[in-house]
């Protein structure tokens, strides 16, 4: 606090004392920058020195950003400015001003390290850029808002600082596991803007790199949602923008991850399994120590959906034991999972629930509502082939219901006729009326199914007479299995 | 870039606030504390001269005598006020070298008395 005085009474007093009189303003830009380029020249040579932070600092400084900003440095003198910026001691800095150039610093380096490449370190740098900007409230503010909410200007002003975007798209990264329905839209939003910034844009390269991001995570959205044309659309988009950046290889490895995640999700597993030695091997070579265990995780699942068992077994084994896997929760959640339903499979069901319940706080943390909903269903199908109908089914009312706050509606429609199926074999007809009832309006939005229309004409009959015919939902189970493929 | 004329400000906004005299290391708070933090905003994010970050400044002191919610966060309200205003400057200045090439006159074409818009609600 600079006084026990209201703010409009500071402002008062220091317009009245300061009228008609010129202000001292510190070092003028051109000094400023006169001295930055003396200072960066004693850092490439002799490391940060810390000390407290005089005004004058605090400009030499931002004119130090602008230098690194403008020229080409190498790592190791971007690592040097901001660990100077860092290490300073800063009296009460009420307008963030450390954070900002923090801010500017730690984005040089991540670009650096992005055109370098150097993906381990990047992911280092992000993680302080993004510190740093949600460390303003002014950015905060911006970032909770919509897209759609904020004003054209809004964006233009605050997305057109480079920090702030790549903590946008960050944050785009999170939402598309945790709440896909509603980044779609803001994915596809910020594209429509950064593809307008390309022909205006004098730094287009980053603008593609961040297009195709941006457009990356609109896909993984879609492949959420169940839309797998228009995931396939948009990853095209993605691998067009990224083919066109600096270094192109690591972008186009997790355009072809995301790719076999989505044959993986329309049960082509035969078709990925010789494709992801490679693909992790490129991982492993590009130092993206994540990709390559989500890439080992993804071979296991197919490993595991074509009956390859002990090989699944042994790759999960990999992937939770990793270090890195510590530090996701939900890669640690999702790999937990699959050895509960490994453990499910291999007629172990009293471990396999063990295993499953260890999965829970993981999943509850990455706040992924396909992990959390993946969680319940597995263990309502380990206790259903254990005979525990009752359990299974408030198993698969958990899901449904997780899904349906998620808004993916073709899972929560699934996992209603799961319900229904085990509501019926377990004599509770009525219920399992009502669960078909709230599951068809859905699945009758979501598309139509033309093999189905026979079971659909029977259940509605069904309904009409408030019985559930089995046949007919295990008819539309099998619908709904294939209708994945044609979305 | 030649400096801005201070604008006067009017002697009704004064009675807002009951002045009571800022003490010597009170002043100096402030000019640490929010002047100059806020004319290295104007400065180094608008790429303004010092002398036009010091002007867009006091202005929006002057602004703030009569439009800060002091209930908000008037600090946000600053930081928003200058980057309006500095911005306003930096559009103005554009269309002065735009018309200035069209015209043959070189660098600037006299200076403007018109006040600029701030562009923002109360």
């Amino acid at each position: 606090m600079i006084s026990q005085m209201s703010f409009g009474a500071l402002v008062q007093n220091w317009v009245a004392a300061t009228k008609g009189r010129n202000v001292p303003t510190g070092l003028s830009v051109e000094d400023a920058m006169s001295r930055a380029r003396n200072v960066l020249g004693r850092l490439e040579q002799s490391g940060a020195e810390a000390g407290p932070v005089e005004a004058q600092t605090v400009d030499v400084l931002y004119a130090m950003c602008r230098c690194l900003e403008r020229g080409t440095f190498a790592l190791e003198t971007l690592k040097v400015a901001y660990d100077l910026a860092a290490s300073l001691q800063w009296p009460e800095d009420e307008f963030c001003e450390r954070d900002q150039l923090l801010a500017r610093l730690a984005y040089l380096a991540w670009n650096n390290c992005r055109l370098g490449p150097d993906c381990r370190a990047m992911r280092q740098w992000q993680s302080r850029c993004i510190s740093s900007v949600t460390n303003q409230e002014i950015y905060r503010n911006f970032l909770a808002m919509t897209f759609a909410t904020r004003s054209p200007s809004l964006n233009a002003q605050f997305l057109a600082e480079p920090p702030v975007l790549l903590t946008a798209c960050s944050t785009l990264a999170k939402t598309c596991n945790t709440q896909p329905a509603l980044a779609v839209h803001e994915a596809v939003l910020m594209y429509e803007w950064l593809t307008s910034q390309l022909n205006t844009s004098s730094v287009s390269e980053e603008i593609r790199y961040f297009a195709g991001d941006v457009a990356y995570y609109a896909a993984a959205c879609f492949r959420h949602l169940g839309r797998f044309r228009a995931h396939d659309s948009w990853l095209d988009l993605a691998q067009a923008h990224f083919a066109n950046t600096s270094y192109a290889e690591p972008l186009l490895a997790r355009v072809k991850w995301c790719r076999l995640v989505a044959l993986y999700d329309l049960h082509r597993s035969n078709e990925i399994l010789g494709e992801i030695p490679s693909l992790t091997a490129t991982f492993r070579r590009c130092g993206m120590e994540v990709d390559e265990l989500k890439s080992i995780f993804l071979e296991a699942s197919a490993l595991k959906f074509v009956g390859r068992r002990s090989e699944a077994l042994q790759r999960f084994e990999v992937v939770r034991s990793a270090s890195a896997t510590a530090a996701d929760p939900l890669l640690l959640g999702m790999t937990v999972l699959a050895l509960g339903e490994l453990a499910g499979q291999f007629g172990e069901p009293e471990r396999a629930l063990g295993i499953l319940q260890e999965a829970l706080p993981y999943l509850q943390e990455s706040g992924s509502p396909v992990g959390l909903g993946g969680m319940h269903s597995v263990t309502a199908e380990v206790l259903r082939n254990e005979g525990q109908l009752d359990a299974a089914a408030r198993e698969y009312g958990k899901a449904t219901e997780v899904y349906r706050a998620a808004g993916l509606s073709f899972q929560e429609a699934y996992m209603r006729v799961l319900r229904s199926d085990t509501l019926l074999a377990s004599g509770r007809d009525d219920e399992a009326v009502e669960e078909l009832a709230a599951a068809l309006p859905v699945i009758a939005r979501e598309g139509a199914m033309v093999d189905s229309v026979a079971a659909l004409a029977l259940l509605k009959e069904s309904l009409r007479r408030k019985r559930a015919d089995p046949r007919a939902i295990a008819r539309l189970r099998e619908s709904l299995a294939s209708m994945r493929r044609e979305i | 870039m030649a400096s801005r004329a201070r604008r006067e400000q009017p002697p009704e906004a004064v009675a807002t606030h009951a002045r009571i005299p800022m003490s010597e290391p009170e002043l100096e708070a402030f000019y640490r504390g929010v002047f100059l933090p806020l004319v290295r905003r104007a400065t180094w994010k608008h790429g303004l001269s010092k002398e036009d970050a010091s002007d867009i400044v006091q202005d929006a002191f002057l602004l703030a005598l009569s439009k800060l919610d002091s209930a908000g966060n008037p600090k946000a309200w600053l930081v928003q006020v200058v980057d309006h205003l500095a911005l306003n400057l930096q559009r103005k200045s554009a269309r002065r070298t735009q018309l200035g090439h069209r015209w043959g006159l070189g660098d600037g074409i006299g200076e403007s008395s018109e006040d600029s818009e701030l562009g923002i609600g109360d």
